[in-house]
């Protein structure tokens, strides 16, 4: 039997993101809002009453982890016993359940660190280190899916070009206009 | 930042585009990935180390084989050699793995030493040997060998099989050499993890069922279809008795059963429900 990971980034966040795919003439008085949001709060505490109900949101990016555990010939072990071993404490469950008629199970480590999974079903079972970094991601890639990974610096040089990118773009626009 | 307000639609356009992309990249991480911190305990600690034997309930309650043969076991010894318990790093995977990366190995037996399996009880497995000075830390993979030694066959069974009316009494002598590689040991409780002064349990556990198979499992479950049984046994007995090792077993067995037999001997080591992987 084997048991298959993958990383499912399952973010309030990533559900905004999607939200603010909006036509351009939304996304600067939507902008304005969350900027103007955080400042609520305190003029409410100095000010009119009509701002004492004001609001905010607080989010964080919680990666989960899904894994699929199968016998051999790809035949799920749907519901089977799953154990979750935190890295801090090896030999305490930290997490307990059962598979779904798939043989998925998913869990949201906490912190990073070798995570222990153990499936168990009728005399059978296995146990498999999950291993994740401080970034909250799997370290090493599944040797089924045989999946390629960004190296650190790779990862660097993407996000600064994409930055550098978007502030560039930003200062174009911004830019003063030159005399004929 | 209100140099950026001032852009206009253009702007607006500039962050649908670079957002998603600049926020999954903040999400997946950016810079260099670190490794996961270390949560082994001190080097210089130690504790004691303590090596079971387990022949599985089979030993004292017995088992019905998959074709309904009511086994029970007078004496099932098996002779151990070169058992090695690791801290293995990374954790070692009998599916994929053919090596074992270890920062910590413990040598818990080093010369082949007879082990009668039939002697554990409902409370108590068998206790080969203990290691009291050993580095404390998660025991997570163990190695061990079934040796001959002299006359004495790795593997040996004695007991009585009963179905309907029918009784054979069987003596058998497997003198067939194997070297397991284990993962971590797979039960109700993880096992190994031996903190400073502390003790801990590594267990190698052996599969009598993939011999006779479970008459409580489905045919067709793969204990079952892999499975020798006790019936191609049972007609080889003269007068309700079988003696045999296993050159008479490969002469007297068809192809088929024997093969079964030797892929089940093969697969006779396990670390509780955890799977080991022949060492060649």
């Amino acid at each position: 039997m084997r048991i298959v990971t993958r990383t499912e980034i399952f973010s309030p966040l990533r559900l905004a993101t999607d939200s603010l795919i909006m036509p351009p003439s939304r996304a600067l008085p939507l902008f304005l809002l969350f900027l103007t949001s955080g400042l609520l709060p305190t003029l409410a505490r100095d000010n009119s009453p009509a701002l004492a109900h004001s609001s905010s949101v607080d989010f964080r990016i919680k990666q989960t982890v899904e894994f699929r555990a199968v016998y051999e010939g790809d035949r799920p072990m749907d519901n089977a016993q799953v154990t979750i071993y935190s890295p801090t404490d090896p030999a305490a469950p930290w997490q307990t359940g059962t598979t779904d008629e798939q043989g998925r199970f998913s869990f949201s480590p906490d912190q990073p660190g070798n995570w222990d999974v153990k499936v168990r079903q009728a005399g059978h079972g296995t146990l498999v280190t999950i291993p994740i970094d401080t970034e909250g991601e799997v370290v090493t890639a599944v040797a089924e899916t045989g999946e390629a990974t960004y190296s650190p610096l790779q990862k660097t040089m993407m996000a600064i070009a994409t930055i550098w990118g978007f502030i560039g773009t930003a200062l174009f626009f911004t830019r003063k206009p030159t005399d004929p | 930042m209100f140099n950026l307000l001032k852009a206009g639609p253009l702007l607006g356009l500039a962050m649908r585009i670079s957002a998603p992309v600049a926020l999954t990249l903040a999400v997946n991480g950016c810079g260099a990935t670190s490794t996961p911190p270390n949560d082994t305990t001190a080097i210089d600690s130690t504790g004691e180390l303590i090596l079971i034997a387990n022949g599985e309930d089979f030993m004292y309650d017995g088992i019905t084989s998959k074709e309904g043969w009511d086994i029970e076991f007078e004496q099932v010894k098996v002779i151990l050699n070169d058992v090695t318990a690791y801290q293995s790093d990374p954790p070692y995977n009998p599916e994929t793995d053919t090596t074992i990366t270890a920062d910590q190995t413990v040598d818990l037996v080093t010369e082949p030493s007879p082990v009668t399996l039939t002697e554990a009880t409902a409370e108590e497995m068998v206790k080969v040997t203990q290691k009291l000075d050993a580095p404390a830390g998660a025991y997570n993979a163990l190695g061990w060998k079934l040796t001959n030694l002299g006359e004495q066959p790795a593997i040996f069974l004695t007991g009585t099989a009963r179905k309907g009316g029918e009784t054979v009494a069987f003596e058998l002598s497997f003198d067939h050499e194997v070297a397991y590689l284990c993962g971590e040991y797979v039960g109700d409780e993880r096992k190994g993890i031996l903190t400073a002064d502390g003790s801990a349990e590594v267990e190698m556990t052996f599969h009598w069922d993939h011999i006779f198979g479970r008459a409580d499992q489905a045919p067709e479950d793969e204990i079952n279809t892999g499975a020798l049984g006790f019936d191609p046994l049972a007609a080889l007995a003269k007068e309700g008795r079988l003696v045999a090792n296993l050159a008479d077993l490969e002469s007297r067995l068809s192809a088929a059963d024997y093969q079964a037999l030797t892929e089940a001997l093969n697969n006779l080591g396990h670390v509780g429900e955890g799977h080991c992987r022949l060492k060649v």
